[in-house]
Parts: structure tokens; sequence; C-alpha cells
């Protein structure tokens, strides 16, 4: 939890004093995809949590349930992760049919740091609730409703680990870019201190 | 930037020493503008949403006329299993449990859900254990859309159901079925098949075989 909490403040870490200048980076420039970026997990959740109340049969709720959960997969996935925070994952196979992971970053993106922690902050608590929910259903040995709890858990943390993995490439990238720039100086101390460890 | 790579060790190893963390947006007079490049990262969402509808559409259209093997290939998603997956529980489960809900048609639909994903998870292990060329998703994502002959036949059962039964509409059902269930399996082989080695084809197609024979059963059983 530790790494997942400074993943989700890492944004706002340096702002080199440019958060007065630009009144944006503290507002929602997405509305519209911050609210499709939740409405679709919160919903699963509720569907998952109430069906018992409006209607009592396995299979509506089954399905209901995984369609929402595989459209907020999408939604995140493609959408609300590159306009909200910049970040992207996917995957493409070469011509020898291995796989390959792509995690990438905008370079440029000037991200609205509430926007960005809305993004994490979903990212984040909904599969907490879905493990909540699968030990529930565990204990109360329904079985059925498992299955639905594991769809939504494996489709869930695949977008979370997806972007965790997006934002170490892009904090890397980061790095090395400034480390770039700051040039020689930078790098006289970096062979001073290296040494200075190796002695 | 042909320097980075001697800057690259020394830099990065400070770094991870001191724990300087560097973060911001870093604009350069001089330095190349990366927005000049054209990058899918800033394109609207229609376009998003229109790409990935086509690449869908395209996919439903090369199981039903399985000609060219690499289309299906290139670019896997599981849009089109989890569709025909739903379908194909939902009408085998009977459109009356939908509504009136009866607690003990649970496991039926769940089982065919399981015997889909596990079952085409189970086949994609084999042809990788056996060496084939060919990453898990992709073949997951094959053998999801080629269940499309079978759903549709489903579907024309189910039409065939509604008038009385003889064991003429009996041998219709069959005979479609049994169309259905080789369609699937030959435009699956057909993607799949040039993944793996030759002497081992016959191999990695007994399983696919076997798994659209399940299919098949579960369709021409079920007559409610």
């Amino acid at each position: 939890m530790a790494m997942m909490s400074d993943d989700a403040t890492e944004d706002v870490a340096l702002t080199f004093g440019e958060d007065d200048l630009d009144p944006k980076r503290r507002r929602l420039r997405h509305p519209v995809t911050v609210v499709f970026h939740l409405t679709f997990r919160i919903l699963a959740i509720v569907v998952y949590l109430l069906c018992g109340w409006f209607s009592n049969s396995f299979v509506t709720s089954f399905v209901v349930i995984v369609v929402l959960l595989s459209i907020d997969f999408w939604t995140v996935k493609n959408i609300s992760g590159r306009l909200l925070v910049g970040l992207r994952w996917w995957n493409y196979v070469d011509e020898d049919g291995e796989s390959h992971w792509v995690f990438e970053s905008h370079k440029n993106k000037n991200v609205s740091a509430l926007e960005s922690r809305v993004f994490w902050l979903g990212l984040v608590i909904t599969p907490i609730i879905w493990i909540f929910l699968l030990i529930t259903s565990l204990i109360s040995l329904k079985f059925q409703w498992m299955i639905i709890v594991i769809v939504a858990l494996s489709l869930n943390s695949a977008n979370l680990f997806g972007y965790i993995k997006c934002k170490k490439d892009a904090s890397k990238k980061l790095k090395s870019m400034a480390g770039n720039f700051l040039g020689q100086q930078l790098l006289k101390q970096a062979m001073a201190s290296t040494e200075e460890n190796q002695q | 930037m042909a320097e980075s790579g001697e800057q690259e060790s020394p830099l990065m190893s400070v770094n991870s020493s001191a724990e300087i963390d560097i973060e911001g947006d870093i604009t350069v007079p001089g330095a190349p503008d990366s927005d000049d490049e054209p990058s899918t990262l800033d394109e609207p969402v229609s376009e998003t949403l229109k790409r990935d509808a086509k690449a869908v559409g395209k996919k439903f259209f090369h199981v039903l006329w399985p000609r060219e093997t690499k289309t299906l290939l290139r670019e896997w998603d599981l849009w089109g299993p989890l569709v025909l997956c739903i379908f194909l529980a939902v009408m085998l489960q009977g459109s009356h449990s939908l509504i009136s809900g009866e607690a003990a048609g649970g496991p039926e639909f769940a089982e065919v859900f399981v015997i889909v994903w596990i079952g085409s998870s189970l086949v994609t292990l084999n042809s990788k254990l056996l060496g084939g060329t060919l990453s898990f998703f992709q073949s997951v994502c094959v053998l999801g859309y080629c269940v499309l002959p079978l759903d549709m036949a489903l579907l024309i059962c189910q039409l065939i159901l509604l008038a009385s039964q003889t064991t003429l509409l009996f041998a219709i059902r069959f005979a479609i079925v049994i169309l259905a269930f080789a369609w699937s399996t030959f435009a699956s082989v057909k993607f799949l098949g040039d993944s793996q080695p030759s002497h081992r084809k016959a191999l990695a197609v007994y399983p696919i075989f076997l798994f659209y024979f399940v299919i098949s059963w579960l369709v021409i059983s079920h007559s409610s």
C-alpha cells in the first residue's frame, strides 16, 4: 500500500512553482472523462451489492456486472488514463508471436493535480473493495458470486498494475531526460559521489 | 543524444544512491519538440472508439470468411469472445430465467462461462507447451471469436424449436450444428495452424476439436 499511495501523490512532488502561475492545474479539465472513469467501476460494485433487492436472477446480475466491468476496463485502459494522467499501457504481438507490453507516457503533458488524484484513487480503491467482497463471498460459500468477484478483480487489477508500470516508466524517463539536460555539472558530482561510494 | 549512453550509468547510480527525485516539465528552446511526432495519446475519444469497434467487426467477418490468416492474429481483443460467450450462456439458459430467475438456474449459466474461458485457456496452454509460436491472449482471442458459427447455429436451432418437433426437424438441427462445428474448427485451425510445427499439428488440433465438440454438444442437447 505504501507504494501505491506514493504513486498517487508523486504527481505533485515537484512543480517548479508553476502552480500559482497556472491555475488550470488545480481544476478539472476533463470533467466528462473523470465521471466516466468512476461511473462504471462504482456502478459494478453497487449492482453487485444491491442486485438482491431488485432482481433475484443470478443470470441477469452476472451479465450486467460483467458488461459494466468490461466497459470500465476499456474506458480506463484506452480513454481516461491517457486523458487524465497522460499514461497508457497496451500489448502487441510481433512476427514471432512474442507478446510485448508497452507502457507509454506523454512527454510534456500538463496533468491537473486534482484529476490525477481522482484517477489514482479510483484505480486503487475499487480493487480493495473487491478483495473485501471476495473474502465475504468465500466465507458465505457463495461460489457463483465468487466468479463475478474474480472477474472484477482480474480486470481491475490488470489496469492498476498496467498504470503503476506506466508511472514507473514515466518517472524513469523524466529522470534520464533531466539528467541529460543538467549535463556536465551533475555528471561531475555524480562521478565524485560514485568514487566516494566506491572508496 | 549520442553521449547519453555514456552518461547514463553514473547518473542513474547517483539517482538511486542519493534518491534525487526530479520531476516536472522541461522545455528547452533548442530541444526538438516531441509533439511534432503524431501520437495516439492525444487522439479524440471518438477515434479510439471507432478504431476498436472496427477491429472487432473485422475479426467477426474474418471468422465467417476465413482466408487471411494474419489479420485476426495481429491485434487481439476479448470483446468478441465476451459477447459470444454471454450470448451462448444466456440462450442456453433459456430466456425465462432472465426474468423469473430461479436460483437453480445459476450454476448452469456459470458452467457455460467456465467451459468457454477455462476451455480456451487450456487449449492455448496445450499449444504453447507443444512449442507453438503464439502469445497466450492471441490464441484465446482466436478461439473465442471462432465460437461465432456455433452461436449462429444456436440461434437458428432456437427458431426451429419454436415449431412442433418432428424427427425431420431434429435432423435439420443436427445438420446445422455439425456444419457450425466444422466451420468453427476449420476457421480456428486455419488461424492457429501455422503457428505449430507441422509434425505436431494433429496434437494441437485435437484439443481444439474437443473444445468445439463440447460446445456443439451443449447446443444440440439444448431443447426446451
